[in-house]
């Protein structure tokens, strides 16, 4: 069976220094914002709360649900996108580019126009059902194309399908006169985190992650070739199918919770692959570290770029993600597999 | 078999015109405020001059209908010459990026300049006149972007073309929602508006702005529009019947992308009238593109009309940006056309 | 006798890789020249840089004894013709439609083909057989018929030069040779000057005066089909030990039959 020839020691130093990277970045956020409060009233509003006092109540009501709202976010796109390229071999096999990111969006949108006011763990439900909606349209599609889903092709469906489902979701929003809301939820909001939503999400986004880990041998042996898995044995409709329901819970509970967020699930798959090698038992967890200390870092650098304004995330993530994309392009074409 | 063409030609051309008459009749005719068809009539004839009637046909509905015409004849006509330039039927200025480009450029125009879009003095009239140059610039550094990635071995590869469009979107979309965040709130809300893609802000200073540039360029395309017959054959015959295919490209489509920059600078992004307009084209008159341009512009005007026709009344009181309308039709067109297509 | 084309220290090649370099050759006026050799030797390279369709790295090429870097793409368009070897063209493109494209060169006013444009244009579908599908569309037609109304587009231009890259390559044997007899024709009756790239050696010893035979980006040897087509030069371009004879009908030298060298030292 499966034995490592080498221990792969880049992936367990990022395993091993995860907690400190990913404590520095939380304190760091934190600590700094429109109001820069030190390190000592952070612990303070942690472990002696006060009420009454200003900072502490933006610490625990604003900053820190924030901050593990993003590390959550960055570790869940991060490793959906891990699942995604493994399984369809696709190197640009992601939430936002194929359309799941906008299924979520969709139903959550038709939720809030004809179902206001439902409990949030059913929106996070709804959201899960989303993503696997527009992976299905978009996978749908695909497979009535001939070569639809080539890299190049599934990559442009799943656009196209996303900005389709978002302009009816824009429309039926306009309709039904409530814009408003809907934009709202449409946009990023990291700074207005639900805690409620919060707190359900670490369950459902942990079954994701569960989900994920427990197939990462199965989508090792997936993204090696469907041939390679057939030939060795692999129940690969049962591992599409997990896998699927990894992603779906992952992305559903992403969009859930801040809204869609692109290139995460894009960029980092890849520059985990490229730190510690092709098997994805090593992928999904460092790809989670990786994910989540890079937006936690995008969303600290959200705040200064355009100080004392705040900026979308968004913009920060295709910042690295548009050049990124562009030098993945670039380097393998319409190839099948990166 | 010349002449068969040439009466169909003629023929499209007269019933698009009256089906333009007849989509920019409702549009005249209908809208927030009542107006019966007689008071439309007497506004337009200047018979009985009532203000309030006067204000909103001439300041509102009709820069409207005009700039959604110009708008669509200035795409319909880019989406041409696109298509026969990459010899891709899935090219459009609003799916390469290009529209994202040059909307990028407006809208730091927009933030330099602290435009009020709405006002009509001189010195903010002059300012006007230079955003389809700001255009043509963003759209043209998009159009050199999106065509050096996409070169592969010195062809262009379709595929690539395509994906790195999407790209470009995503970063100039970015990039001006950076920037409109940055703008105080009026200017905002304006901005935001404008670039979903709409014509709610139409007045007449838009339509002097980009009519120069569009009758020139149009024109231009128009001429030039033969050598895009020659261009579905392959490079190599193409420079064997002596055609200096690399400077006859580029020089279309730099008149694509002015065409694309003017009309996106006074009506924001809006993609896939040139996707749709030239196929309908095609399918209605043939493969010559003296006929296609002039059909294509006239479907691409019809379809803009129509559209922000259904935006304005289908969800009144409030109103949707055309841009969404027509993604809305055009997005499943475009999935059709894909599932349809060879290569 | 003028010469159709002279190459002096000409080299050419693709991004990267340079093909050939420190080419001298001449190609005469009025006759059929055909460069052969294995593949990768450089012959469609050779062609297409002498009809400038590929830029040339170096050298000069003397387009009947003018230097092609001074003439028009145009000008030189109203002297040479290139068919090249795997034409693309839409579908529903009709057969007169694409032969007009050919008169690009001599047309000026795009919208309206004047008398002669019109003469040329019969001529072409005379001489390549392809009048009476002149209103079909491409797409309706055989591999064979296509390619002789390529052919005819290419003579649509009214060149005194035509280069052919391996117009035979992807057609049965009959049209193989209608093509070929369509070429000797314009040759020995229009005086075209004719210069083609060909894969098999026995078609071009039919119908060539002069063949010019390649190896990895070196001209191995230039002469007539009896001079080429034997033995050893034959082992030296192509690898082969081939036979030879004299074909009784057409009294040009023929290869019946090749074994591949062995390997030497082995």
């Amino acid at each position: 069976m499966w034995k490592l020839k080498k221990t792969n020691i880049v992936a367990f130093s990022i395993l091993a220094a995860s907690p400190f990277l990913i404590a520095i970045v939380a304190l760091v956020s934190v600590m700094y914002g429109t109001k820069d409060i030190s390190a000592i009233t952070v612990w303070q509003a942690i472990a002696e709360f006060d009420p009454s006092n200003v900072d502490h109540q933006i610490i625990r009501t604003g900053r820190i649900p924030r901050i593990v709202a993003v590390l959550l976010v960055g570790a869940f796109l991060a490793v959906a996108g891990a699942v995604m390229q493994g399984i369809t071999r696709n190197y640009l096999a992601s939430p936002s580019l194929m359309g799941v990111n906008d299924g979520s969006a969709f139903v959550i949108t038709l939720a809030i126009v004809f179902f206001p006011g439902l409990p949030n763990y059913q929106m996070i439900l709804l959201s899960m059902l989303g993503s696997a909606l527009g992976a299905g349209i978009v996978f749908g599609f695909g497979s009535l194309i001939r070569n639809g889903l080539s890299p190049v092709r599934l990559a442009i469906i799943g656009t196209v399908i996303g900005t389709f489902l978002s302009s009816i979701a824009t429309a039926i929003a306009m309709y039904f006169q409530v814009s408003q809301t809907v934009s709202v939820w449409y946009n990023t909001k990291v700074h207005m985190v639900d805690m409620d939503m919060l707190m359900l999400s670490i369950p459902f986004g942990l079954v994701g992650l569960v989900l994920a880990l427990l197939s990462a041998k199965a989508i090792t042996i997936t993204s090696l070739g469907e041939d390679i898995a057939i030939g060795l044995g692999q129940k690969t409709k049962a591992v599409k199918i997990i896998s699927m329901l990894a992603v779906v819970c992952l992305t559903g509970t992403a969009v859930a919770l801040v809204g869609k967020i692109a290139f995460v699930g894009l960029v980092i798959p890849h520059i985990t692959r490229f730190l510690v090698g092709v098997d994805y038992r090593f992928i999904i967890p460092c790809g989670a570290v990786v994910g989540a200390f890079f937006l936690a870092l995008c969303d600290v650098l959200s705040r200064f770029v355009n100080y004392p304004f705040e900026t979308p995330i968004g913009v920060l993530t295709a910042l690295v993600g548009v050049p990124f994309f562009l030098y993945l392009v670039r380097k393998h074409g319409g190839e099948k597999r990166a | 078999m010349r002449k068969k063409t040439s009466s169909v030609f003629v023929m499209t051309v007269s019933i698009l015109i009256l089906l333009i008459f007849g989509a920019s009749y409702l549009h005249l005719t209908n809208g927030v405020f009542d107006m019966s068809v007689m008071d439309v009539i007497k506004t337009l004839l200047r018979i009985e001059s009532n203000p309030k009637f006067d204000l909103v046909i001439f300041e509102f509905r009709l820069p409207r209908i005009i700039i959604a015409a110009l708008v669509g004849v200035g795409l319909g006509m880019a989406g041409v010459v696109l298509q026969g330039i990459t010899r891709n039927g899935l090219a459009d200025p609003g799916i390469l990026g290009i529209n994202a480009g040059a909307g990028a450029a407006v809208v730091i125009f927009m933030f330099f300049f602290q435009l009020h879009l709405t006002s009509a003095d001189m010195s903010s009239w002059l300012s006007i006149l230079m955003m389809p140059i700001f255009g043509f610039v963003g759209g043209t550094m998009a159009a050199v972007l999106i065509f050096s990635f996409a070169l592969k071995n010195g062809h262009l590869d379709m595929q690539r073309l395509i994906l790195t469009g999407i790209a470009i979107n995503s970063g100039f979309g970015a990039l001006s929602l950076f920037l409109s965040l940055k703008m105080n709130a009026q200017d905002f809300e304006a901005a935001a508006v404008w670039m979903a893609g709409s014509i709610y802000n139409a007045n007449w200073i838009f339509v002097v702005t980009m009519l120069p540039w569009l009758i020139l360029l149009g024109f231009y395309v128009y001429r030039k529009s033969y050598l895009l017959d020659y261009f579905q054959l392959e490079e190599d015959s193409i420079t064997s019947l002596g055609i200096a295919v690399e400077k006859e490209k580029m020089k279309l489509l730099l008149a694509g992308v002015g065409l694309v920059s003017a009309c996106v600078s006074v009506s924001g992004s809006i993609g896939f009238i040139g996707l749709m307009a030239p196929h309908i084209a095609k399918q209605l008159v043939g493969i010559q593109h003296r006929y296609v341009m002039p059909v294509s512009a006239l479907i691409g005007a019809g379809l803009l009309i129509t559209a922000d026709f259904i935006g304005k009344t289908v969800f009144a009181p409030s109103e949707l940006a055309v841009g969404i309308v027509v993604s809305i039709i055009g997005i499943p067109y475009f999935l059709y056309l894909l599932v349809k297509s060879k290569a | 006798m003028q010469t159709a084309f002279r190459m002096e220290n000409l080299a050419s090649g693709y991004e990267q890789v340079r093909v050939f370099e420190g080419l001298n050759l001449t190609i005469e006026e009025g006759k059929i020249t055909t460069i052969i050799g294995p593949n990768g030797c450089g012959k469609s390279t050779l062609l297409k840089t002498i009809g400038r369709i590929l830029k040339k790295q170096q050298g000069t090429v003397y387009l009947q004894d003018q230097n092609m870097q001074n003439l028009s793409t145009k000008d030189i368009a109203k002297k040479l013709a290139i068919l090249s070897q795997t034409p693309i063209a839409p579908g529903q493109l009709k057969v007169e439609e694409l032969i007009a494209y050919g008169r690009y060169p001599h047309r000026n006013n795009v919208n309206r083909l004047t008398k002669k444009d019109e003469e040329m244009i019969e001529w072409a579908l005379n001489v390549t057989n392809t009048m009476e599908y002149r209103n079909r569309e491409l797409a309706q037609l055989s591999g064979g018929q296509r390619q002789r109304v390529w052919l005819a587009m290419a003579l649509a231009q009214e060149t005194s030069i035509l280069l052919l890259d391996e117009p035979t390559t992807y057609l049965d044997m009959a049209h193989q040779l209608e093509v070929l007899e369509i070429v000797k024709n314009l040759n020995e009756r229009h005086r075209c000057t004719i210069v083609m790239v060909l894969h098999d050696i026995n078609h071009a010893a039919r119908y060539s005066d002069h063949l010019i035979a390649m190896r990895q980006g070196a001209v191995m040897k230039t002469g007539t089909p009896e001079e080429i087509l034997c033995a050893d030069v034959m082992r030296n371009v192509f690898n082969i030990n081939a036979r030879i004879m004299q074909d009784p009908v057409t009294k040009t030298p023929v290869c019946y039959g090749y074994d591949v060298m062995k390997e030497t030292g082995k």
